[in-house]
């Protein structure tokens, strides 16, 4: 295997624990809200799964969407900037997505909450 | 394996990754989706977005796949298939192109729920029923 191979799947492991890393402590908070506001069992069910996909879904689309084109015998350092730069692109995809969600939450919040609270 | 065979297998391969990428989606949200539907109402609307929900996905997906193109700058075939590297960078941008639609759909369902949402609890509380759960 080559040293890009390598490069892209340290991008891919990396981004696959971000992702993971950013759901599991946002994940009893959502539901929690979730709970309050769409009273529905698998309401929450559908929204929480769909925050899994959305950040997953994005964070592989932003490694995927990243090439690695050094050429044989670059220095190490090349690499890790490579990897970083890449990693700036999946934190971006990633936080367009979680400001798609944010809004949508939102929303949620707004439509649904409002009603039960007058 | 010679460039040529690399394109055509790559591009189906890719192509079944689609339906995969969106089948796997679909099953994962398939139960919950149901349960939402069937709590809405048991009318045509449920009908409507539960046979609605895959193709939801499944079209986005292949529209990522199918929006991505070989012929950038007006290459010729020959010279896609000169380099390898060109042909497995294309193959990343289609995967990332058809993750990208399926997620763009699935914000696009979560609207759609909430829209049904409220208007399932604006219905409820016109015709005067007490909402699922009582509030504290």
């Amino acid at each position: 295997m080559s040293a890009n191979t390598y490069a892209f799947i340290a991008l891919f492991v990396l981004s696959a624990a971000l992702a993971i890393g950013l759901f599991f402590p946002l994940r009893d908070a959502l539901q929690g809200l979730l709970q309050h506001t769409v009273r529905l069992p698998d309401g929450v069910t559908f929204y929480l799964r769909s925050f899994f996909v959305l950040l997953f879904f994005s964070a592989m689309a932003g490694a995927l969407g990243f090439t690695s084109d050094l050429k044989p015998g670059s220095y190490f350092m090349e690499y890790v900037w490579k990897v970083a730069s890449g990693l700036s692109n999946v934190l971006a995809q990633m936080l367009l997505c979680l400001g798609g969600y944010l809004v949508l939450t939102t929303i949620i919040l707004a439509s649904l909450k409002i009603k039960d609270d007058k | 394996m010679t460039n040529d065979r690399y394109l055509i297998v790559s591009y189906f391969a890719v192509a079944a990754m689609t339906i995969t990428f969106a089948g796997t989606t679909w099953l994962y949200l398939r139960g919950s989706f149901r349960g939402i539907t069937q709590a809405l109402s048991s009318g045509n609307l449920s009908r409507i977005l539960k046979a609605m929900f895959p193709v939801g996905l499944f079209l986005p997906a292949f529209l990522g796949f199918l929006s991505v193109s070989y012929r950038g700058c007006g290459k010729s075939y020959e010279d896609i298939v000169k380099e390898r590297s060109y042909l497995v960078q294309i193959n990343q941008e289609q995967i990332s192109s058809i993750l990208l639609w399926i997620v763009a759909a699935l914000l696009f369902w979560d609207l759609v729920i909430l829209f049904a949402l409220r208007f399932r609890r604006t219905s409820n509380q016109s015709s005067g029923e007490s909402p699922d759960i009582r509030l504290p």
